[in-house]
């Protein structure tokens, strides 16, 4: 009787906790769902692109406050010879916050050191003043990396790209971009001096064409803004930030003080980088005289999976000039902070991808150029933080997040290619979007009204467009179309984790009691369920990188041998890999291992079902709902196949 | 314009600061307005409206570079105020 009663109450508590994990799991499940957790991967980058945009806005409800600081908005149009008459009377001092904040009249001002309760008076005073919209306390958005360089938030070109949350899991470590240019200013030597926000940057050996030397200086400034973009030294406390900060820069100079070179130069430089460790070269110099010398370089390149980045050209007609108009080029249009072609871009059939190359000419605001810290040209020893536009502006940005490409474990330079290509944003989306740096949506909204030239969504969607391409490079788009699990946060993982004990626990009550003691759980059911629903998550924490990393993601976003890096591939996400195994454990009739295949067929169920609440997506499959169903079916063929092996004689075959 | 058999030319016209790509100097060439990449002796060419004579080797092709247009390239061999 007692034996009776105490098999009762273990019956009650397991039955308690598979409701209360089960019910965990769920809430989380459908936190996710609603919460538009992003998906792994798309084909169509204007459908996808958004909810990844929205957990980044998420993220930035993280907020604290700036100590001695305030914001206030006046009423639309309230001149600065006004707010200074007003702020007098507030014993403050504010200045508009950008060149864009003059439309919207928006100002940010110190006011010291002051009691929270004397903050609060002093802004409930500010805004019952009619002509203040708002005031208040100015906020700090930490939620992703947020570098502490102080001109930063001039670089609307980094926001456009989505840099912040990629920087979150790539910087671009331990890939090597040739920067085939003027040079770059990397060395105190003679008249040269590094500049200020390259110091601490990572250089490979060079090579100046030019003078035939070993120290390819920059004694132009071209080559060091260049190189600025790609990897300026980053959370270093001074001037700008550059994309993929961690890459490891490799100088080469083919163009002189005039930003003039040669054919041979240019293609003895491309053979270089290649054969000296470059993944990504940049090059943002070209014309109009075709080489076959140049064209057979840019082909050993990318015959040797390196990634070929070139400006489109700046001749601003419809004929992409070379080096990118060479086969095996990766040719790039320029984009102003209105996400519209510039003027001056060229395009033609060869465009793959737009990318920021600033518009200085369209609105005559210095500030919409690309902001980087290069050298004087008339005096090559002394920095200075300078905006410039140009396809050659673009260009990097594309080199720059093809280094956090590789650096996330993309295989090859295909997979990047392809990678870059899928994840771009449509032009029109991005001028949908909302964005944060007030300069960038001022830029937009000023734009907004007129459409965006030849290209729109639907022919961009259909394939690629002259002016843009694919469209306008998203680092965000292209490290989720690689299966980088950006979005494959904690709680997503932890929901997989709940969910497959839940179903353990679920499989256990539908089979016999004898079957249960025959199987008790074990260590090794546990750990199948801990390695297929979380990955083997260890790995980071060993110093693993490159794309043994990706192995520290769920099973079920491991990449695929047969499909490269790219996208969530249909062979790990399923039941298939547990199949096997069981199979394989059925057959060498091996009990205590098939106990760990049972638990990573739950793990694989369980992950596979937040998949599906997600709204994930396999990489080459158009259409969403059928990756929903192939998520669910092979979700259920999962656990059925836990089940099945619970039943299995712990003997060996029946 | 006189132009001769090695390609050397002569061409008279004020230099213009292109603003693209950080900035690069070019010929508009009298009387066409012809727009000519310079390159090689440049240094006294560096000033903004500046009227010029210039003698010169072209590449009517032009030549790789920052400006990444199709515009011819001078070479400038020597230059003087006009």
């Amino acid at each position: 009787m007692s034996l009776h009663a105490s098999s009762s109450v273990g019956r009650l508590m397991t039955l308690l906790f598979f409701v209360s994990l089960i019910g965990l799991s769920l809430l989380i499940a459908i936190g996710l769902f609603f919460g538009g957790d992003a998906p792994a991967s798309h084909s169509n980058p204007e459908a996808v692109i958004e909810p990844a945009k929205a957990s980044l806005a998420r993220a930035f409800a993280q907020e604290d406050l700036i100590e001695g600081w305030i914001a206030v908005d006046f009423v639309d149009g309230t001149s600065k010879a006004r707010f200074d008459e007003l702020e007098k009377t507030w014993g403050i001092d504010v200045e508009f916050n950008s060149v864009a904040s003059h439309v919207i009249s928006l100002t940010i001002g110190k006011v010291g050191a002051q009691t929270p309760e004397a903050l609060d008076a002093l802004l409930a005073e500010i805004r019952a003043h009619p002509e203040v919209e708002h005031a208040e306390p100015l906020f700090r958005y930490a939620a992703n990396f947020a570098p502490n360089d102080p001109l930063f938030d001039r670089q609307w070109n980094f926001e456009m790209v989505g840099l912040r949350q990629a920087w979150d899991v790539s910087r671009g470590k331990g890939v090597t971009v040739a920067v085939i240019d003027t040079g770059i200013a990397f060395e105190d030597r003679g008249e040269f001096r590094a500049l200020p926000d390259l110091k601490g940057a990572r250089f490979a050996p060079g090579y100046d064409f030019v003078n035939d030397d070993e120290h390819a200086n920059d004694d132009h400034g071209h080559g060091s803004h260049v190189a600025g973009t790609i990897a300026q030294r980053t959370d270093n406390g001074e001037g700008v930030a550059g994309i993929a900060f961690e890459a490891t820069l490799m100088p080469l100079k083919v163009l002189d003080a005039n930003g003039m070179g040669n054919s041979v130069d240019i293609a003895e430089a491309i053979r270089w980088a290649t054969d000296h460790g470059a993944r990504v070269l940049n090059l943002s110099l070209g014309g109009g005289a075709y080489s076959q010398i140049m064209s057979d370089a840019v082909a050993y390149a990318a015959g040797k999976g390196a990634l070929v980045v070139c400006a489109a050209g700046n001749a601003g007609r419809p004929k992409v000039e070379y080096p990118a108009a060479y086969p095996g080029a990766l040719a790039v249009s320029a984009v102003g902070p209105s996400g519209k072609l510039a003027g001056y871009s060229s395009f033609g059939p060869e465009v793959a991808l737009a990318a920021p190359g600033g518009d200085i000419r369209a609105s005559g605001v210095v500030e919409h150029g690309i902001l980087q810290n290069t050298i004087k040209p008339e005096a090559v020893g002394e920095s200075h933080y300078a905006y410039f536009q140009g396809t050659s502006m673009a260009a990097p940005h594309v080199a720059g997040v093809a280094a956090l490409l590789f650096a996330a474990g993309a295989s090859d330079a295909r997979a990047v290619r392809q990678a870059l290509l899928q994840g771009a944003q449509s032009p029109e989306r991005l001028v949908d979007r909302q964005m944060t740096t007030p300069l960038l949506a001022s830029a937009q909204s000023s734009s907004s009204n007129e459409p965006i030239e030849a290209s729109s969504a639907s022919t961009l969607s259909a394939g690629r467009d002259i002016r843009y391409g694919h469209g306008i490079l998203d680092a965000v788009g292209a490290l989720e179309a690689l299966g980088v699990p950006l979005s494959r946060s904690l709680p997503a993982r932890v929901a997989a984790l709940l969910l497959a004990l839940a179903l353990l626990v679920f499989a256990r009550l539908t089979i016999s009691k004898a079957a249960r003691e025959a199987h008790p759980i074990g260590l090794t059911c546990l750990t199948g369920v801990l390695i297929a629903s979380l990955g083997l998550f260890f790995l980071p924490w060993i110093g693993a990188s490159g794309s043994l990393s990706r192995l520290a993601l769920p099973m079920v976003r491991w990449p695929s041998p047969l499909m490269g890096s790219v996208g969530m591939s249909a062979l790990f996400a399923s039941a298939l890999v547990p199949f096997i195994l069981g199979f394989l454990t059925h057959a060498g009739n091996c009990p205590s291992l098939r106990k760990g295949v049972i638990g990573l067929a739950l793990g694989f169920s369980g992950a596979l079902l937040i998949e599906f609440f997600s709204g994930a997506k396999l990489a080459l499959l158009p259409w969403a709902p059928l990756s929903a169903l192939w998520f669910l079916v092979n979700a259920a063929l999962a656990f059925l196949l836990a089940r099945a092996l619970m039943l299995t004689p712990e003997g060996g075959r029946r | 314009m006189t132009a001769t058999a090695n390609r050397t030319i002569t061409l008279q016209g004020t230099i213009r600061r292109e603003d693209l790509s950080g900035g690069y100097m070019v010929l508009v060439a009298e009387p066409d307005g012809r727009r000519y990449l310079l390159g090689g002796a440049t240094k006294a060419l560096r000033e903004e409206g500046l009227r010029v004579e210039i003698e010169g080797e072209l590449l009517a092709d032009g030549g790789p570079s920052i400006a990444i247009t199709s515009e011819p390239l001078l070479r400038v061999t020597s230059s003087r105020r006009l």
